[in-house]
């Protein structure tokens, strides 16, 4: 007999890092004050491991702007080599700049000109300025020191890593989201197989949930076996 | 599907695209949508070409699929949805600096008053030589140089000077701009051919204030064109305000004939905030906040924020936040609780082992000498120096200092304190010195 195999339902608002998507875990008092850029002129900066969910609070803040008409960009600085620092003019008239990995570019002359400017444009126009970088303002090879000092002038958190059970409290929400149902049981077979990175562990488990949806099986131990052994 | 065309391929195009490369290139742009056409407006040149090349024709494909009506076009430029400071395609503009109808006093911030302006021993006499300049003005000092490190007020004291030129002859027309908008206006003017526009606005202002003309160094064009515009404004007693975060004689690239001209007139320094003005500034801060503060918690933060004002700012703001994210009031507990964070940070920033290592340097001595019981002065007053920044800025008791310096007893860390203390009073070179390594220190 033939097995007919159901294609999944893409589910691209799931791969959109917006703030529903984020689980905040110890990092709930820089998640409220992301999600509250909109109503005032702010400037965060951010700072901690990967995997703490830096890039996806930025661009989930620009999702958010856009949502209400507003005008964002996000820049990922790591990329600086194919960037020029020119790409930093006229962002003044956006409502949101983020700007992630500012560690990449430390010491850069250029870069740390530019962005030094651009802070100062963004103050003169009341516009929000959200920075993220591994390192803190005090630890950060900023050369410059006037760039160094504004760094420390706004509101400055540290995100931390979630420990084991909010990586599963963590998994199950992004589950529900999805309309799938993750056991406990299962949550602990994927962190225990799994890179324990929070986006590896969110992909894994887009992963599993296409499957799942493809096989119309639920998702459970055996199914989650089989999917991984796949791989 | 519902929405605004521009909306609908917005819609498209970020489940299309990974979210990376929709935040960074295509979130940015505005959309002027009219009749039979899509205006696309990028921040600037790089994002347009960046578009033209990657994504346009698959912006445009998703045009024509979503239009309700057809033949629509698509067109992309360089602009804001302001429509000022625009660029490529449309005609160029005066920068809105040299609009001739523009309102006068431009740039000033409102907030930065003398009023606002925390006074103290380390920035009294430019307080008193700005306010000085500020009611008779192009006469009492021309130019005024203010220089001090970062975050120390230079910029409050120059906004303050400008502001209150405007509220004593509400017809004078002040200029505010920091260096960089000078060397850009002036870049621009040269583009499009407006350099004599560009002459005649900034030599015709009563009062040019320039922020942080450290960054003249190296652009000789624009310091050629500043120089003139400097000796103008000086023959026609218009007042000219600058600030750098040294004195000019340390600024590299810059023209000699330019730092002859900065002293001609009065050249005042602001110092790192002591104790006192960092705790009225706190003071100062939570009021316009609207936050009651109390002094112990203002103490407490000003004693562990030390380097600048921009630090001690943040400080507050982190404690203010945290206040309003709990619900709590701000008790001395809750202060401590709430900038732990960033104490950590400082505690881990300012060792002992790195003002050792810092003064060595400085002094270019050996770090083995500093540790020694060698008694020559080239030795003795390094390590005495380090020895009080250490009682400074660490939290280490004076026995642990002791122990640091090879050994010594408490009261040797008490007599170097009190000999670096004196030695302050009586030389001037060494005071400057004991100055610049705490600077160093703690930005």
């Amino acid at each position: 007999m033939t097995q007919f195999r159901q294609l999944p339902f893409v589910f691209p608002e799931g791969r959109i890092p917006s703030f529903e998507l984020y689980y905040p875990g110890p990092n709930r008092e820089v998640f409220e004050h992301v999600r509250r850029l909109g109503e005032a002129p702010a400037s965060l900066y951010l700072w901690g491991p990967s995997g703490t969910g830096k890039t996806h609070l930025l661009q989930a803040a620009g999702h958010e702007f856009t949502a209400l008409g507003r005008r964002a960009c996000y820049l990922a600085l790591a990329q600086n080599a194919e960037l020029s620092p020119t790409i930093l003019e006229g962002l003044e008239d956006l409502d949101l700049v983020c700007i992630d990995e500012l560690h990449s570019v430390a010491g850069n002359r250029e870069w740390e000109r530019a962005l030094l400017h651009l802070y100062e444009r963004l103050r003169d126009f009341g516009r929000c300025f959200v920075l993220a970088s591994l390192e803190s303002p005090g630890f950060i090879n900023i050369d410059l020191p006037d760039l160094k000092s504004r760094l420390a002038w706004g509101l400055v958190f540290h995100l931390r890593q979630l420990d084991e059970c909010d990586k599963i409290r963590a998994l199950q929400w992004r589950a529900k989201l999805r309309g799938a149902d993750l056991s406990d049981e299962v949550a602990k077979y994927l962190l225990r197989r799994n890179s324990r990175a929070m986006a590896e562990l969110c992909r894994v488990l887009d992963e599993l949930d296409e499957s799942s949806l493809a096989m119309q099986r639920r998702l459970t131990l055996p199914l989650m076996r089989a999917v991984l052994d796949r791989r | 599907m519902g929405g605004s065309l521009w909306q609908r391929c917005l819609a498209k195009l970020e489940c299309e695209l990974p979210p990376q490369q929709f935040s960074t290139w295509i979130r940015p742009l505005h959309a002027v949508e009219e009749e039979r056409n899509l205006k696309l407006l990028a921040p600037n040149r790089f994002v347009l070409e960046w578009i033209k090349d990657k994504y346009l024709e698959r912006i445009v494909d998703l045009v024509t699929h979503l239009a309700e009506v057809e033949g629509v076009k698509v067109f992309l430029s360089v602009g804001s949805h302001s429509g000022l400071a625009t660029a490529g395609n449309t005609p160029h503009r005066l920068p809105k600096s040299m609009d001739r109808h523009a309102p006068i006093n431009r740039g000033l911030k409102p907030g930065f008053t003398f009023e606002t302006f925390v006074e103290g021993k380390s920035n009294q006499l430019a307080r008193a030589a700005s306010l000085q300049v500020a009611e008779n003005p192009g006469t009492a000092y021309n130019p005024l140089f203010i220089c001090g490190g970062v975050g120390l007020g230079k910029t409050h004291c120059m906004h303050a000077v400008g502001n209150m030129i405007c509220r004593i002859r509400p017809n004078a027309n002040v200029v505010y701009l920091h260096s960089e908008r000078f060397v850009a206006d002036m870049v621009k003017a040269l583009q499009h051919n407006t350099i004599n526009d560009f002459k005649r606005f900034y030599r015709s202002v009563d009062a040019l204030l320039i922020d942080d003309i450290q960054f003249f160094a190296g652009k000789e064009r624009s310091q050629e064109e500043f120089f003139h515009t400097f000796n103008a404004l000086f023959e026609g007693q218009q007042q000219i305000v600058l600030t750098c975060d040294r004195y000019p004689n340390a600024v590299q690239g810059v023209e000699e004939r330019l730092k002859s001209r900065f002293a001609w007139g009065l050249m005042v320094a602001i110092e790192p905030p002591e104790l006192e003005t960092r705790v009225a500034i706190l003071m100062i801060k939570a009021e316009l906040a609207r936050i009651v503060l109390s002094a112990e918690v203002a103490f407490f933060i000003g004693k562990r924020f030390r380097s600048n004002v921009r630090e001690l700012e943040g400080a507050l703001h982190r404690v203010i936040a945290n206040s309003q994210f709990t619900g709590r009031p701000i008790t001395l507990e809750f202060a401590k609780d709430a900038l732990k964070d960033l104490l950590a940070l400082q505690d881990k920033l300012v060792t002992i082992d790195n003002i050792q290592k810092t003064v060595a340097d400085f002094y270019k001595t050996r770090l083995s000498d500093l540790l020694s019981h060698r008694r020559n002065r080239s030795i003795a007053r390094p390590r005495q120096i380090a020895i009080a920044l250490s009682k400074e800025l660490t939290n280490h008791s004076l026995p642990e200092i002791g122990d640091a310096f090879g050994g010594r007893d408490h009261t040797t860390i008490l007599h170097s304190c009190r000999k670096v203390s004196e030695l302050r009073k009586l030389e001037q070179r060494f005071d400057d010195d004991y100055l610049t390594l705490y600077r160093i220190l703690t930005t």
